[in-house]
């Protein structure tokens, strides 16, 4: 009888072992998972579809002299507490920018530094008589932002009995660099619950 | 005798989980000002649950002030009334979770790839209305296609 009881623990515990299932590509929007203490990749797409939607919406990137707006990419602070990698968001907005026609993005400026140093690094070639100085690019030709895209992103964090609930708020603004005034800003909130199990 | 007890029995208690659910009242002026352009529309329903669920109200657009179009689908949820509210019940579907997407295509009918073309969830309450919104990515873009789809990961 003894034996009979290991024997089905271990059928059992094998059956549970038994249930994973392979790696597999998957659609992040539809089949994705939802955590609460976390950002998570549906919740980037969410986000990043209301901010480009909003931002084209405004106008506020449409100028009176026909040319284009040139915009750097500012710092998305996260002050979640948690790892938030903020470039998803300012990544998709920059791809909706230079899609938008209205809009060039700097990568010559950022605000954790230039998102390409390469500016910079080849003008300083025209002292390097490696080169021909002829095909080393000028200074005073790189092109100012108009514009600069930043952001914050906040958690709130409530617990109730075993329900736990999380509040993302992703604010972000879009500042005119001439005067510093932010001409258009928008907030996107993202909350979430669950209630854990007695045992887990 | 006992036949009908239980069928009584079960009755209330459908009754008494229905009651408990909360649907939304609305009102709105009767009288609109506005004048808005209509979009006309054709649909291709895989899922009759869904198109059943969701009622769509009207579909609208707009030149916005950056000179793209911007489209509006007024959709209400219809899981109200008594079977409806037990059905949600029983599916545990209220409120009532869905995705939606909008997709641009250009003049020449290529659909144009944007981060403002990814599923966005949306939670409805029954007898709730709400405003589904997409935005064109650029100017060249005036033709679209709206997906919905329930999102039954929030099922518990």
């Amino acid at each position: 009888m003894k034996y009979m009881s290991i024997f089905c623990s271990a059928c059992l515990a094998m059956l549970v072992a038994g249930c994973g299932s392979a790696a597999k590509r998957i659609d992040t929007g539809t089949q994705g998972i939802t955590t609460v203490g976390a950002v998570d990749a549906r919740d980037w797409q969410e986000v990043s579809v209301k901010a480009v939607n909003s931002l084209l919406e405004s106008g506020v990137l449409v100028r009176a002299d026909g040319r284009k707006s040139i915009v750097m990419v500012n710092q998305v602070k996260n002050n979640t507490g948690t790892n938030a990698p903020t470039q998803i968001l300012t990544n998709k907005m920059r791809q909706a920018l230079l899609s938008s026609g209205k809009a060039l993005t700097s990568t010559a400026v950022g605000g954790a530094g230039p998102e390409d140093a390469a500016t910079r690094q080849v003008r300083e070639l025209e002292n390097d008589d490696l080169f021909n100085q002829a095909t080393v690019q000028k200074r005073g030709t790189v092109i100012s932002p108009d514009f600069s895209l930043s952001g914050e992103i906040v958690k709130q964090q409530s617990n109730s009995g075993r329900t736990i609930e999380a509040a993302f708020y992703f604010h972000v603004v879009l500042t005119d660099l001439s005067t510093g005034l932010a001409v258009w800003e928008d907030t996107f909130d993202v909350a979430k619950q669950a209630t854990s199990g007695f045992f887990y | 005798m006992r036949k009908s007890i239980i069928a009584v029995a079960i009755a209330a208690i459908g009754m008494l989980f229905a009651g408990c659910q909360n649907t939304v009242n609305t009102m709105e002026n009767e009288e609109k000002a506005m004048r808005p352009a209509i979009v006309d529309t054709k649909h291709f329903v895989s899922d009759s649950f869904c198109n059943n669920r969701l009622k769509l109200l009207s579909f609208r657009k707009s030149i916005s002030q950056g000179g793209v179009m911007v489209v509006q689908a007024e959709l209400r949820s219809e899981r109200y009334g008594f079977f409806p509210e037990i059905w949600s019940w029983w599916r545990n579907d209220n409120p009532y979770h869905v995705l939606y997407r909008f997709e641009w295509l250009d003049s020449n009918g290529m659909n144009v790839a944007t981060a403002g073309s990814d599923w966005v969830p949306v939670i409805f309450i029954p007898g709730e209305t709400k405003f589904l919104r997409g935005v064109a990515p650029n100017s060249r873009c005036n033709d679209f296609v709206l997906s919905v789809v329930e999102d039954g990961r929030n099922r518990n």
